[in-house]
């Protein structure tokens, strides 16, 4: 008799773990740097995003995966003088 | 350099770095310094002080009572008087070595290219998002070197942008697209005058660095946290779609002019930027 695999297993999504702003965060392993900021409910147009010390241009942030490890920070654009 | 001029700057000169040489280099050198207000006050202090030669000062605004906490060149006496022509004023009196001019039309697409072509390096102190989007599409055009620094609540930025030297960091629009939505000013948030210190002097050290062709910090976004003494450091990128540099320039820096209408097209959409300061004089 085969065992039938639960149906809750083949939902299964990997995770990674990566960092915001210094605190972990666990997230599916196929985001992009666009659905990360999506998940966190964070306005796309109101940030900047640095990844492991370098700037991600908004242009790239469709296409960018996050990876294990990844240390993000976001921050918002200040222009007061 | 003459004996006083010696005198004057030989805490200066006496860095192996500078020299009498370096020294001599720096009052020949035109910088301008874009907002006079809590920036633009110290950092036009500095660069005069330090020995600049010839400064120029763009702001149309005046000096008001809820300045004063950070715009230390300002006093009571000063309220309601323009910042370009006072701080002109009093800096000309302090440090007699340098040439110092005021302009006080509004800084925009009427007055943006002339007055960015004269200087061999810009400063941004201004104190909104549009008029740092002009002043960073001026630069780019003049391919003149920009420092650009900006501060709020207890948050500061300053970075550098020079398409000549670091081409592959991009400029302004490359991290903060001019779709961007800024919600922190210093009118809405509020911010301490050490907050201001903090990020103009950092401005003006990364001025005179340059103009003395000192240190390894090109390319690179410092931002500070005011709240916990922090500094950050990341490498900038440039962006290959940016249509202000993106088009532009190639890694080596090499201008190709038939993109340069389309720049200037898009920069006519913008407010000018007296327009978005009077909601945001400070």
């Amino acid at each position: 008799m085969h065992p039938t695999k639960p149906v809750l297993e083949s939902k299964h999504v990997s995770t990674i773990t990566v960092s915001i702003n210094d605190l972990p965060h666990i997230i599916p392993e196929t985001l992009s740097i666009e659905e990360l900021l999506l998940a966190q409910n964070i306005a796309i147009n109101s940030v900047a995003v640095v990844c492991n010390s370098k700037v991600v241009t908004k242009g790239l942030w469709k296409e960018q995966a996050c990876v294990e490890g990844d240390s993000f920070e976001v921050f918002a654009v200040v222009a007061g003088g | 350099m003459n004996d006083l001029d010696f005198i004057r700057y030989s805490r200066q000169i006496l860095l192996d770095e500078v020299g009498e040489s370096g020294q001599t280099s720096l009052l020949s050198r035109h910088v301008i310094v874009i907002g006079v207000g809590g920036l633009g006050s110290l950092v036009s202090q500095q660069l005069a002080a330090a020995g600049v030669g010839r400064l120029t000062l763009v702001d149309h605004d005046s000096v008001e009572l809820s300045n004063l906490p950070r715009q230390l060149l300002f006093n009571e006496s000063d309220i309601g008087k323009n910042k370009a022509i006072t701080a002109r004023d009093k800096l000309a009196l302090a440090y007699s070595q340098c040439k110092i001019e005021s302009v006080t039309d509004k800084f925009g697409q009427d007055n943006g290219a002339s007055i960015v072509k004269m200087a061999d390096m810009v400063i941004d102190c201004t104190d909104n998002f549009v008029s740092r989007q002009q002043v960073n599409r001026f630069c780019v055009e003049a391919q003149h070197p920009l420092v650009t620094a900006a501060v709020a609540h207890f948050h500061g930025q300053i970075f550098m942008v020079d398409l000549k030297s670091a081409p592959e960091s991009g400029c302004y629009h490359c991290l903060f697209p001019d779709d961007s939505v800024v919600s922190e000013t210093c009118r809405n948030v509020g911010v301490l005058g050490p907050m201001v210190g903090v990020m103009a002097s950092m401005q003006a050290l990364m001025a005179i660095n340059h103009l003395f062709g000192i240190g390894q910090w090109s390319g690179k976004l410092m931002r500070f946290d005011g709240l916990n003494l922090k500094w950050r450091e990341a490498s900038l990128s440039r962006d290959p779609q940016c249509d202000v540099c993106g088009q532009k320039y190639s890694v080596s820096g090499h201008h190709q002019p038939s993109h340069e209408h389309s720049c200037h097209d898009r920069s006519r959409n913008h407010q000018s930027f007296n327009e978005e300061s009077s909601h945001a004089p400070d």
